[in-house]
């Protein structure tokens, strides 16, 4: 028989590297004579290794799709180009049987090389491409249309393709469900010890290792806990054992008090036993681990990767929520020094963690519901496919795979797959507006009698509470504000007001006092500092809209009011008038709305006489009402009488013959009138009468 | 078309009608009062305005009936819940005014005349589309022409009608005024012999003055007027331009047969005033981007062929400041700093915003047209 020759390429990061070299072995132990070549980019992973398994191993150029300049799309062009002539140069000397791409920018130039001999009968090889995300990567979604076959590790992303199987992701013979007890006697561990075991892949994962140390305080109490830490081992960009350690000390924890419950590993040997051992898994959302977690059919709080290209670590991750099989933290993305760092409270894992470890009941329903989504024939019904498509030239769908299995896993899985899919892929003000519509959705199925604001607002909260999409897009509103972009910043602070975020309200404060100056070239057109006015005005709209008040809210408020942006002083003076019954008299409050009823912005004057109206003391505000009962605008005379209207309203002493005397005194002609439409206002009144009785 | 049957009168009166008895002196004088321009432009201004008083009320009804209405005026309008329903594309009616007296009133073997028609036709289609899409989008989303279509095709047409006009034997005038640059109150030529190096600055011009028209129409009146005072000074210029004995006195570059343009300004202008009688707030009738487009169009073709495009900083100078006060907030304050720079834009916004009644804004923004009008007409002689 001919010996069938295969192209394997994929890279960059490790993750997909590992199944393809899964993939390779697999298929070189099934059969004797097959020839394997390995392409691949000299700066991935791959680099390092493919080498290791003995496989050979040949270079072409790639780039990512990511321009930070506009220089980069010319780079961009110029490698893909080159690197498609290569590897159509390799592929037509080598004429192998199939093209085997697992995904990322470095098998950009082999699979498109490919599909475009293809095309022109050039080449015989089957394009094969396989997906480990829930939501398929930039080059698979261009290219899965048009391969042959696309194996995907996840039952609901079967939907995207034309010709898509539902293989699972090739997991390690090793990781599959063992005998608890006996786990953890080989590790040593006491049979009633409850065993969190947390790490973050070979190489660590920094906010895992932070959040975990920062846990430890709050977890020393518990009972028959037993924690294993894997840290990762030291890289030359990020040292684990060192920050670990550094951290322990700073949290005053010293090797004794950690003696006998906590376990630091810098590399995890027998991850089959660790898993097996475990209660609880704390992990990131990593394709290749959450396969792991369900072949050993482990409960997990995952905490995914922050921000990913198609955020896929956070869409998997959601996928396993989705299914009951593990619950889910975000990262919290904030902005710093010019860049931006993701953290995870410790407090709040040691409190999830609590929980769960509390409920055994639902740890026993998760693991259950973990391994319902395993697929432990993964690799061999992958190797099969690939095998009988070479051979056959094509396969039956229906019949094929883990065809069968899919069903009945898609059917478990309540809720829509891709609701999380759809908002990953809006970004900015799309997605603000988005927000926008479901949580007014949201506002509908609230109370119908109108109950108090202050209620109102804390009903929504509770509703958004639960609700996963909702964590979702909270989780998205935070990673905007740390974007260098200012209409993403921008649209993730009226997200934040949306969202009614309130534990975000220091950020916002912080954006408002950061006096970072803009760019020369915008300084001299009129820009003012980095958060520009745009940001600092939906700041202090947003703090209005969350209704906190605190001595942190008061001094932005007075800050604002002084700030050099027209807007951002009009709309200080406004949520001043719109937090009034929280802020109740405030001196230092008063004096700034003074000072800012001699504005010279009549926009400013007239929400600061209305502030004014709604916290302040007449006999202060009143002199100046009477002022200003006689400023050329009348749109501040009206602010006047309103303010007037009031005070009285509030209860405040007002000499009502003076008023009376000076409302005869004002001139009253004013050059803006509202038009009244007989005819529009007849047809509106008939209009709201026949809706009123019930037509349409 | 009567300047034709003047003529063809005058020849035939020439040939053998002189001898007729009684009528005899009296057809000659019939046929050269039709021959004469200043009697067709009253004629023109006449005739246009009797068109939209008899075509006006059906158009409006036969656009209310086709559904051409206002989905929403003018996105930054802060009352704007009183202007959906009124039937847009009112410019028909205009163009109709303006079109009908000038076939029937202008000499129809002008160069100059050609382009203008050609200008109004070309425009009005353009907005007559755009307003049609926004109304009945094609494929769901877009509203309207995007706008680099619309760019491309003003610039399409700028690009045309500068080929003409740069041509030798096309154009109407001789190259060598032509490729001249003027700027107003100045004499003489700033640049002299651009050649076709004109024709950029003339897609840009184009492209300029009919989309600054375009974002001028926002409020009740607020296009028309205006548009009519600088098509008035851009007439009487052509007028001047094109009589040998004022073009000399006021130091201006004689263009041979420029005068038709006057009458078809004056046919314009009646026209306008037409329009104004329906479209006075509150409006019956909006004139949308057919009438934006088109006058725009004209008024770009005119400052083109009379070689005052400069002038039009002055004379269209409302339009200009709404442009630019449009331009600065959005491009320089919302897109790129962050901030808004005015309080709205563009300028009658602006105004409407700081308390003024849409009526005041629109009869302030008239009389500051009519002075800078008068302006521009002044600098015919201070130069």
């Amino acid at each position: 028989m001919k010996h069938r020759r295969y192209v394997l390429t994929g890279g960059g990061t490790g993750g997909h590297v590992t199944p393809a070299i899964a993939l390779a072995n697999e298929m070189r132990a099934r059969e004797a004579g097959a020839e394997f070549l390995y392409i691949g980019t000299r700066t991935g992973k791959e680099a390092e290794i493919v080498p290791k398994y003995g496989f050979p191993l040949a270079f072409v150029r790639s780039h990512q799709w990511t321009f930070r300049r506009p220089w980069d799309v010319v780079r961009f062009a110029f490698r893909i180009s080159l690197g498609v002539l290569k590897s159509m140069g390799i592929l037509l000397r080598l004429w192998p049987d199939a093209v085997i791409g697992t995904g990322g920018y470095v098998a950009a130039p082999v699979v498109f090389a490919n599909l475009i001999l293809r095309t022109f009968g050039l080449s015989r090889a089957r394009t094969i491409i396989h997906e480990q995300n829930m939501t398929p990567g930039r080059l698979n979604a261009a290219v899965g249309r048009v391969s042959d076959l696309v194996l995907v590790s996840f039952a609901s992303t079967q939907k995207l393709f034309p010709r898509a199987v539902y293989v699972g992701y090739p997991v390690r013979r090793e990781i599959r469900p063992q005998d608890r007890a006996e786990a953890k006697r080989r590790l040593g561990i006491p049979l009633d010890a409850q065993v969190v075991f947390a790490f973050g892949g070979s190489m660590g994962a920094r906010t895992i290792n932070r959040a975990l140390v920062d846990a430890l305080p709050h977890l020393r109490t518990r009972k028959n806990l037993r924690v294993i830490h894997g840290t990762g081992r030291a890289l030359t960009s990020y040292d684990p054992v060192a920050d670990c350690r550094d951290r322990l000390q700073k949290a005053g924890l010293s090797q004794a008090d950690l003696d006998g419950w906590y376990e630091a590993h810098e590399f995890i040997d027998r991850m089959s036993d660790y898993y097996a051992a475990a209660d609880l898994v704390v992990a990131r959302g990593g394709a290749g681990t959450l396969s792991e977690l369900c072949a050993a059919g482990r409960p997990s709080l995952l905490i995914p990767k922050a921000n990913l290209p198609g955020d896929h670590q956070v869409l998997n991750a959601l996928e396993l929520v989705r299914a009951g099989a593990a619950s889910v933290i975000y990262e919290d993305v904030t902005a710093k020094d010019g860049g931006t760092e993701e953290s995870v409270d410790g407090a709040l894992l040691a409190r999830r963690i609590g929980e769960l470890l509390d409920d055994p009941e639902k740890l026993a329903d998760m693991a259950a519901k973990a391994a319902s989504l395993a697929a432990p024939d993964a690799l061999t019904t992958t190797v099969d496919l690939i095998e009988r498509l070479v051979a056959e030239g094509s396969v039956n769908l229906v019949s094929a795979g883990l065809g069968a299995n899919a069903a009945a896993a898609q059917a478990s899985v309540p809720g829509k797959p891709f609701e999380f899919a759809e908002l990953a892929h809006l970004a900015g003000e799309a997605l603000r507006a988005r927000a926008e519509q479901l949580v007014a959705e949201l506002e509908k199925r609230l109370a119908t009698p109108p109950t108090s604001h202050r209620r109102r607002e804390d009903e929504c909260i509770a509703l958004m509470q639960g609700d996963s999409a909702f964590e979702y897009l909270k989780y998205r509103a935070a990673g905007c504000l740390a974007s260098p972009s200012w209409r993403v910043r921008n649209a993730g602070v009226k997200m934040i007001g949306i969202l009614r975020q309130r534990e975000k309200l220091p950020i916002l404060l912080a954006l408002l006092s950061d006096r970072t100056p803009a760019p020369f070239l915008q300084r001299v057109l009129g820009g003012d500092y980095v958060q520009n006015g745009f940001i600092r005005r939906n700041c202090i709209a947003t703090i209005a809209r969350l209704g906190v008040y605190s001595p942190a809210v008061h001094k932005a408020l007075v800050a604002g009011l002084a700030d050099p942006y027209f807007e951002v002083r009009s709309r200080s003076a406004r949520a001043v008038a719109d937090l009034g019954d929280l802020i109740g008299t405030d001196e230092t409050l008063e004096g700034a709305l003074l000072k800012a009823t001699g504005d010279r912005s009549f926009e400013v004057v007239i929400e600061a006489v209305r502030a004014l109206g709604v916290v302040g003391n007449s006999s202060i505000v009143v002199p100046r009402l009477r002022e200003l009962s006689f400023d050329e605008n009348w749109k501040v005379r009206q602010a006047v009488v309103e303010a007037y209207g009031a005070l009285l309203a509030r209860g405040q002493p007002v000499d009502t013959d003076q008023l009376r005397r000076d409302l005869d005194d004002m001139l009253i002609t004013s050059t803006g009138f509202t038009p009244a439409f007989p005819l529009k206002t007849a047809i509106g009144r008939l209009g709201e009468s026949l809706r009123a009785s019930g037509g349409k | 078309m009567f300047y034709h049957l003047g003529e063809a009168l005058y020849r035939a009166y020439e040939t053998h009608l002189a001898d007729l008895p009684v009528i005899g002196p009296h057809l000659l004088l019939f046929a050269r009062l039709l021959m004469y321009l200043s009697t067709r432009t009253i004629f023109a201004m006449l005739t246009s305005f009797l068109v939209t008083m008899v075509l006006g009320r059906r158009i409006i009804r036969w656009l209310h009936v086709h559904h051409m209405r206002d989905r929403v005026k003018d996105f930054g309008t802060i009352s704007f819940t009183d202007k959906r329903g009124t039937p847009t594309m009112g410019g028909l009616l205009i163009i109709c005014a303006t079109l009908i007296p000038a076939l029937l009133w202008c000499d129809l073997t002008n160069r100059f005349v050609h382009i203008v028609i050609a200008a109004t036709l070309w425009f009005g289609a353009l907005g007559a589309i755009d307003d049609y899409l926004k109304i009945f989008p094609w494929r769901g989303h877009v509203r309207g022409l995007g706008q680099w279509q619309k760019l491309f095709l003003q610039g399409l047409f700028g690009l045309l009608m500068g080929l003409v006009y740069l041509t030798p034997h096309l154009s109407p005038v001789t190259t060598k005024v032509a490729s001249a640059f003027y700027v107003p109150f100045y004499k003489y030529p700033v640049f002299a012999h651009l050649g076709w190096w004109y024709l950029p600055f003339i897609v840009f011009v184009t492209m300029l003055i009919s989309n600054s028209v375009n974002l001028t129409d926002g409020m009740d009146g607020l296009a028309i007027m205006p548009a009519n005072f600088a098509v008035l000074v851009y007439g009487i210029m052509a007028y001047v331009m094109g009589n040998i004995v004022y073009s000399e006195y006021l130091r201006y570059d004689y263009l041979y047969g420029a005068g038709e343009l006057l009458v078809f300004c004056a046919a314009l202008f009646g026209g306008g005033i037409g329009f104004l009688w329906f479209n006075a707030y509150p409006a019956q009738i909006i004139m949308g981007d057919t009438g934006s487009m088109a006058l725009g169009g004209i008024l770009a073709a005119l400052a083109v062929m009379l070689k005052q495009e400069v002038l039009f900083i002055i004379i269209g100078g409302v339009f200009v400041a709404e442009t630019l006060s449009s331009f600065i907030q959005q491009k320089v304050g919302e897109n790129f700093l962050g901030r808004r720079i005015f309080y709205r834009a563009p300028l009658h916004h602006q105004m409407e915003y700081r308390g003024l009644a849409e009526t005041k804004v629109v009869i302030r923004l008239w009389i500051i047209a009519g002075l800078l009008a008068m302006i521009g007409l002044a600098s015919m002689k201070l130069r």
